[in-house]
């Protein structure tokens, strides 16, 4: 389950740049973003907001705002360059391949339709997923939406809703949060694609619904092997979810490494700090380590390593190059000068 | 101060804005100009010898069935047009603003106003500016005292809304626990935050009220021939329209103009000052 | 050796009454604060904790005097704040402030920060004149850690973080000597909370003040608080201090609660102690104890009688049947 090497690749992000136009300037909002996520694997992507994860995982699906534009790199979705293609096999792509779950489930779900309505739906315009014995290709209109219908009860029912045959016949805004929430878990799950991108799916629930959600999660990366994207800013959800962690400061990768050797050994500085500046709820009354200073703004980015004005462990070279990333054990790569072999 | 002189820059950025604005100040400039320039004299001078000719050298725009120079009349005409949509849109937004600001406030003064209102915007503004001209009279006052009737209520709506939704704002909570009275939570908060969105209509308004000035008038209910009023013009334009049409073109080209410019302004305010369009 | 309490709140009820029926007669009430008895002594953070529902930022609104209570009193260093008039309602503005929960709403959004932070200085006299109130408010913004270029801006120039110790800061003009604080971390970044928590800490010292921290993050109350009080539906379910608290709770909604949390630690065993079900709604209440329908020990005593919150061990009180059911023990969390 740690070493991903021999098991297909679903996403490959090389050194995408993306650039965000504001006030008049192109703002560089990505810069290098390389991520790789194997088949049946959760990565995990860590940042605070305005450390471009969301936009990352936009860009996956080439969902980017009007003002983006990307200026480098690829995305592979499955071996095919996301950025190459048509207009048509892009919705195809949006609607089979990668399912999103976002931060808030009332916009995201059609108010005027039930809740049963919009999952059976997604069945009756690709009844492939329905995979019966019988041929689907022999059914009647009315067949197709029974089959759909029950689908959606089956599907309900995974997502651990209660009561599920009730459910089905009620509007969102009759569901609390978590069930709404579940319920768009059950429409990403119900297309089977390649790949779920969930941002901040918990962030505006309660805590202990959020308990509830990542137990579900949880279960369901065993039971049916998902290939998940997650992005939060919440580090103890990363370490119950993720297999492998990536953290993004300021638009840039700084440290992926397998979820333990995260946890255990974090290398780059702001891995470090992003972990100790949470105090823990266990032991001792708190001690507070704040990062000094906050995250630039796009348009005010250091030169350099963008974290270095804020860094403990700052060298002169932090502030006029660039770090690359750098393997410093299986899995593990760090954007830090402190790791580099010295020249000569 | 310095709020107006960015709100000056802002307008200059937006091309339509100051075209809006440049095609007003001429318009505003001739109004001015006019009663100054032009004799009075000139609407009664009477040339029927004169009357009908086409624009020319000596007339620019022709002369009306009076033989009066109409480029004189419509000029004339600017400085009452523009000084009775001004003034009734400032009366009607003051008037409607303090009674919006009064319903917002205070509760039990809320249902008997917004019935009130209600009352006059179910009325179609002409046909209630109508009623109220021929009770009253056909002057030019009487006729600006129905314009005002008719045009208060929205802004009375407006104001309204904009305080009740501002009470609730949390910072008017906050305030509370800072020690803010009820008086000076009105003065210095509720009010600079809800009078500008609402005066932003202003502008797009007096359009609205020249248009329906020049309504009244062709339909009968203006001050009458010998008082210069573009609606009027027009009026008695319409009989000659197959044998002079320039009688007709003028003010009305006039009428357009104005209230284009006008609406160009108030587009731009509102944009700029309606919260509810902020994103 | 109870010293006077600074805050003594006792029986304190909050319904607001829905309306319904056809000439709208309250058929049912949402019953925000049903019954709540506590002690804040001076010096001391008091936690607030609870999920949506709870009624704990309507407690925050009756302890500052924007809302009435249904029943029962608040007193504030031994003065009663129900029927409190001007004079006496002035000091208590002074005395007692609050911070809300989202930083830029609760600013004016067209006065600058100069003219907010002035502003209650002049309302409550707390200056002597303008020039006072001027010294105050460069002296609060420096206490805050903000730099004093900022007193010339509008609020939506300024950052989150910014906007949150700039609310902080206009609390502090008046020299308070109790603040309640609705949800101080919610509306920033993880690495900005701690910088507000440790603000917090400073001047908590510095100025002497007294705290009712109120917030659904548990790891900012544990980091603040010497006593928490968890909140379901209107009542205190368990009350006790701190560390007692996280390491012993005996209430199995406030297991539930602490279990919740994710810990940053891929190696820690995972937790059984769920709540079961949706946060309930304050308008049907459940009869018995009101978190018998979540708890996934309720026996039949639990869905027939309201246990009432008694004293367990010293200064640790719950209000449970079966207090310590939930087996958490102290250090680590096992099911």
């Amino acid at each position: 389950m740690v070493d991903g090497a021999d098991r297909a690749v679903v996403l490959e992000v090389a050194d995408l740049c993306v650039e965000l136009g504001i006030g008049g300037t192109w703002v560089r909002a990505l810069d290098d973003v390389s991520l790789t996520i194997h088949r049946g694997e959760t990565l995990g992507l860590v940042g605070e907001s305005g450390s471009g994860k969301s936009l990352t995982a936009l860009s996956v699906a080439r969902l980017l705002p009007d003002n983006a534009r990307v200026v480098r790199g690829s995305v592979r979705l499955l071996g095919e360059d996301v950025l190459a293609k048509g207009a048509r096999e892009l919705d195809r792509m949006r609607a089979r391949s990668v399912a999103f779950i976002f931060q808030n489930p009332t916009t995201y779900l059609n108010p005027v339709l039930t809740v049963g309505r919009q999952v059976a739906e997604l069945f009756e315009l690709n009844p492939e997923l329905l995979d019966s014995a019988e041929g689907i290709g022999r059914w009647s209109r009315r067949e197709l939406g029974r089959q759909a219908w029950r689908k959606s009860i089956e599907y309900l029912g995974l997502v651990k809703i209660p009561d599920p045959e009730r459910i089905v016949t009620q509007y969102p805004f009759e569901l609390s949060g978590g069930m709404q929430q579940r319920v768009v878990i059950a429409m990403a799950l119900a297309r089977r694609p390649d790949l779920i991108i969930a941002d901040e799916i918990t962030t505006a629930l309660d805590v202990t619904i959020q308990a509830q959600i990542l137990s579900l999660l949880s279960e369901l990366r065993r039971s049916i092997g998902m290939t998940l994207l997650l992005i939060t800013h919440d580090m103890g959800i990363v370490a119950q979810l993720a297999d492998r962690v990536a953290v993004m400061y300021s638009g840039r990768v700084v440290e992926v490494a397998d979820a333990r050797s995260l946890f255990r050994d974090a290398q780059h500085p702001y891995s470090k700090a992003l972990l100790e500046t949470v105090p823990t709820i266990h032991g001792s009354r708190a001690v507070f380590r704040p990062i000094p200073g906050s995250m630039p703004a796009l348009t005010d980015a250091p030169a350099g390593c963008r974290f270095h004005p804020r860094c403990a462990y700052v060298l002169p070279e932090c502030s006029s190059v660039t770090p690359l990333a750098l393997r410093t054990g299986p899995g593990h790569t760090v954007a830090c000068h402190r790791y580099e072999a010295p020249a000569g | 101060m310095e709020r107006m002189l960015l709100a000056a820059r802002e307008m200059w950025r937006s091309k339509l804005a100051t075209m809006g604005l440049a095609l007003f100040l001429a318009i505003a400039a001739a109004g001015v100009a006019a009663p100054v320039l032009i004799p009075a004299s000139v609407v009664r001078d009477v040339k029927f010898a004169a009357r009908l000719t086409p624009p020319d050298a000596e007339h620019w725009f022709g002369t009306d069935d009076f033989g009066r120079d109409l480029f004189s009349m419509v000029l004339l005409a600017a400085s009452l047009d523009l000084r009775v949509a001004v003034t009734v849109v400032a009366a009607a937004a003051v008037i409607g603003v303090l009674l919006g600001a009064l319903a917002g406030l205070v509760r039990r003064l809320d249902e008997p106003l917004m019935r009130i209102t209600d009352i006059f915007l179910s009325i179609p503004s002409l046909v209630l500016a109508m009623a109220i001209a021929s009770v009253l009279g056909r002057s030019i006052e009487n006729v600006s005292i129905a314009l005002i009737f008719v045009s208060w209520p929205i802004y009375c709506r407006l104001m309204r809304g904009q305080v009740l939704s501002e009470k609730e704002k949390p910072y008017v909570r906050a305030l509370r626990t800072l020690g803010v009275g009820p008086t000076r939570m009105i003065v210095r908060h509720l009010v600079p935050n809800t009078l500008f969105p609402v005066l932003a209509r202003a502008p797009a308004d007096a359009g609205l009220a020249l248009i329906t000035l020049a309504a009244l008038s062709y339909i009968g209910f203006g001050p009458g021939p010998y008082v210069p009023e573009w609606g009027s013009l027009v009026a008695a334009g319409q009989a000659y329209i197959f044998q002079a049409p320039w009688l007709v073109i003028s003010p009305g080209a006039a009428i357009f103009l104005t209230s284009l410019s006008l609406n160009l302004l108030g587009d731009w305010a509102r944009d700029r000052f309606d919260p509810r369009l902020r994103s | 050796m109870t010293r006077e309490p600074l805050l003594a709140v006792d029986r304190l009820v909050k319904h607001f009454p829905l309306r319904s029926g056809l000439f709208g007669k309250s058929a049912a009430s949402v019953r925000a604060v049903d019954g709540l008895d506590f002690r804040i002594q001076p010096g001391e953070t008091f936690g607030l904790v609870g999920e949506s529902g709870c009624g704990k930022s309507t407690v925050a609104l009756l302890l500052v005097k924007l809302l009435e209570a249904t029943s029962g009193r608040i007193q504030f260093a031994g003065r009663d704040l129900a029927g409190m008039r001007r004079g006496a309602l002035k000091e208590f503005r002074r005395a007692v402030q609050i911070v809300f929960q989202d930083p830029y709403g609760s600013l004016d959004p067209r006065q600058t920060i100069r003219s907010a932070l002035m502003e209650p200085l002049l309302t409550l006299r707390v200056a002597a004149g303008r020039a006072e109130a001027r010294e105050t408010v460069v002296r609060c913004t420096a206490l805050v850690g903000l730099d004093a270029e900022i007193l010339a801006r509008l609020p939506h120039e300024l950052s989150g973080g910014q906007r949150q110790r700039v609310v902080i800061a206009r609390a502090l003009a008046v020299a308070p000597r109790f603040i309640v604080l609705d949800e101080p971390t919610s509306s920033v970044d993880v690495s900005v909370q701690a910088q507000i928590l440790s603000l917090l800490e400073d001047l908590k010292r510095q100025q002497g003040l007294t705290y009712l921290v109120i917030s659904h993050n548990l790891v900012a109350i544990r980091a603040l608080s010497d006593v928490v009080a968890v909140m379901y539906l209107g009542r205190i379910v368990e009350m006790a201090e701190s560390a007692e608290l996280f390491a012993h709770p005996a209430h199995p909604y406030s297991a539930a609660l602490i279990s919740a949390i994710p810990v940053p630690d891929p190696e820690a065993p995972r937790v059984a102690a769920l709540a079961k079900g949706d946060v309930p709604s304050p308008v049907r209440v459940p009869p018995g104890c009101r978190y018998h329908p979540r708890c996934p020990y309720a026996e039949s005593v639990c869905r027939q009688e309201d246990p009432p919150l008694i004293e367990l061990r010293q200064g640790h009180h719950a209000a449970c049947h079966f207090p310590g059911v939930a087996g958490l023990v102290s250090g680590g969390l096992t099911a």
